[in-house]
């Protein structure tokens, strides 16, 4: 099996024994002040959503355990009221890392149905031959949504929706209605091609629907929070599902005219978005379009 | 008391006459369902309790008068804090201690059409109520659109929405590893239930629906906790149902032909029924309120 790339980052975001030989010494948590009661941080790891005010703080993803005195840190900066609520937009090391401690904060975790079900059990990553072992009891979401939940706080309407599989099968999105600002998870990566999990059951095909999602509710002063990359805006997420929209159909096409994973590749359908969206990854562009052609065997779409 | 009405309201659960209720003589009887999970008994709807090292998760809180009672009543269970709270409906007898909770930290939780009926004036001139928008502090902070799962306490615990029904925002709450079920005001046990027409809120075929899909849910060990009444099984939801359905076909079947409401009520609809299921709410006051879920109710 040559999953070369898909794995090698997966092994990134999977494996949490790796994660916590990584040094984070040297690791600066940078805030963003988004509005009044908004931030954005940023570390190592997935963008982290704070929103702040009269009814205590809720986190958005909250990195590697490593990292969480750092991040505290960074929160109380902003505030000194409770972490009432942490929401983990899906599975991924490099999101849920700091769950345990923001538990021990007092923080409920929360996520989607299928990242505590992830969480829980053994993960065997393929390609690295290792095994990601369950999360501890402290480290799993306590209150799990199947499609939608609403927070009413800090005097906003924070509306978590669970996306078609796209990063993975447990992704959500945030959206504050009143802040105006908008958290994608992993669905959206604002410089480059986003992981497609297949092994956490995230899917190509996911990705314009899981967009489509976000765009309707914003406008074009919406501030966005990509999963990873600097901060973003509706006109270069509409641009993200631009591309990921086309790569699909392209990919989909060649696989239903019965084309081998060789063929695909060769065929390079991401061709003319590569120079733009391949970057910052060791990943090659053969090498994502590999992952693409085992999803859609996956899917059996032929 | 700026909450007069809510005080007033246990009118909905023993009928449209009732006097505003003694709270001070209320007590609260604690019974054990199982392993971790308990009833409270006071005045208003019946509270699910359960308890772990996880903490204490309630479902409904009665009046806001009772709730240093029920407190009370659970720290004779546990030494653990009451961390959670779903409501399964925005009924007054069944949200009232909500301020009381919300401001000691309690995260309240619910459908998101029950965060809507709180947050504005909700008129039920059937049960002479008018109850005006609850403070922030008594208002779920999480809403849900479908369903949440709780992993607490050794069980999981899932609210899940239910057909429009009792309201438009009912929920049941499912203990999978216990066999448990609350169902709200959804099932009544043994007695008819009120059934929130007037503002064409519920639903009287909802609630056969509900109990069509609830029905197959349950095996002969399921412990099945009522909004109202006693701690049932499958059998008694199952008589409910056939009592629901009956009163919905016969009810619809005479105002289809033009009946007026004192003409349905002589048509005794219930005729079978009364002695037995007709001790807490009059059969006329029910027979009222299913006339009006078949036709418009005009506001007086």
């Amino acid at each position: 099996m040559k999953r070369l790339l898909f794995v090698m980052l997966a092994a990134l975001s999977l494996a949490a024994n790796a994660q916590q030989q990584r040094n984070f010494d040297a690791t600066v948590i940078k805030t963003t002040r988004l509005t009044d009661t908004l931030y954005m941080l940023e570390g190592e790891g997935g963008n982290i959503g704070v929103s702040a005010g009269e009814d205590g703080i809720m986190v958005i993803d909250d990195q590697f355990a490593p990292l969480s005195a750092k991040i505290l840190a960074a929160i109380r900066a902003i505030s000194d009221q409770p972490i009432r609520f942490v929401l983990n937009t899906h599975v991924h090391g490099d999101h849920v890392g700091g769950n345990a401690n923001m538990a021990k904060e007092g923080a409920v975790i929360f996520a989607h149905d299928n990242v505590r079900k992830r969480m829980s059990v053994l993960q065997f990553n393929e390609y690295i031959k290792r095994n990601v072992p369950p999360y501890p009891k402290a480290a799993l979401p306590v209150i799990t949504f199947a499609d939608t939940v609403t927070f009413h706080f800090n005097g906003d309407d924070v509306t978590v929706l669970h996306t078609p599989p796209s990063h993975t099968d447990g992704d959500a999105i945030v959206h504050f209605a009143k802040g105006n600002v908008l958290h994608m998870g992993d669905v959206y990566a604002s410089t480059r091609y986003p992981n497609i999990d297949t092994e956490s059951g995230g899917s190509l095909l996911g990705f314009a629907p899981a967009v489509d999602m976000a765009l309707k509710r914003i406008d074009d002063s919406t501030q966005v929070i990509a999963g990873h990359g600097p901060l973003s805006n509706k006109k270069e997420l509409a641009e993200f599902r631009r591309v990921m929209d086309t790569i699909a159909k392209r990919a989909a096409k060649l696989f239903k005219a019965g084309r081998t994973k060789q063929q695909m590749v060769d065929a390079k359908p991401t061709r003319d978005f590569d120079a733009q969206w391949n970057r910052n990854t060791p990943r090659t562009p053969d090498q994502y379009v590999e992952t693409m052609y085992y999803d859609l065997a996956r899917h059996k779409l032929r | 008391m700026k909450r007069l009405f809510v005080i007033l309201a246990a009118s909905l659960s023993f009928g449209a006459q009732a006097q505003a209720p003694n709270f001070d003589a209320v007590q609260i009887k604690t019974i054990k369902v199982a392993q971790n999970i308990y009833v409270l008994e006071g005045q208003g709807g019946n509270i699910g309790v359960s308890v772990g090292d996880d903490g204490v998760l309630l479902i409904d809180d009665q009046f806001a008068p009772l709730t240093a009672k029920h407190l009370d009543a659970i720290k004779a269970i546990t030494d653990k804090p009451v961390r959670f709270l779903i409501n399964t409906h925005y009924h007054w007898d069944h949200v009232g201690g909500n301020e009381n909770l919300g401001k000691a930290g309690v995260l309240i939780v619910a459908h998101d059409n029950v965060y809507k009926r709180m947050s504005g004036r909700q008129v039920v001139q059937i049960l002479k109520q008018d109850i005006p928008p609850y403070p922030k502090a008594a208002l779920p902070v999480m809403t849900y659109n479908d369903r949440v799962t709780y992993h607490i306490n050794g069980d999981e615990l899932t609210a899940y929405k239910v057909p429009r029904s009792h309201t438009d925002g009912d929920s049941f709450v499912r203990f999978r590893n216990a066999n448990v079920i609350h169902t709200g005001d959804v099932f009544a046990s043994g007695r008819y239930p009120f059934i929130d027409v007037e503002n064409n809120v519920g639903s009287v075929k909802g609630i056969v629906k509900a109990m069509d899909e609830l029905i197959p849910t349950l095996d002969d060990f399921t412990k099945v906790i009522p909004g109202h009444g006693p701690v049932s099984t499958k059998k008694e939801v199952i008589a409910y149902r056939k009592m629901i359905n009956t009163v919905a076909t016969r009810v619809e079947a005479l105002v289809r032909k033009g009946k007026t409401l004192e003409q349905v009520i002589a048509a005794k609809p219930l005729r079978e029924y009364d002695e037995e299921w007709g001790k807490f709410r009059k059969t006329d006051s029910f027979v009222e309120m299913v006339y009006y879920g078949f036709v418009p109710y005009k506001q007086k």
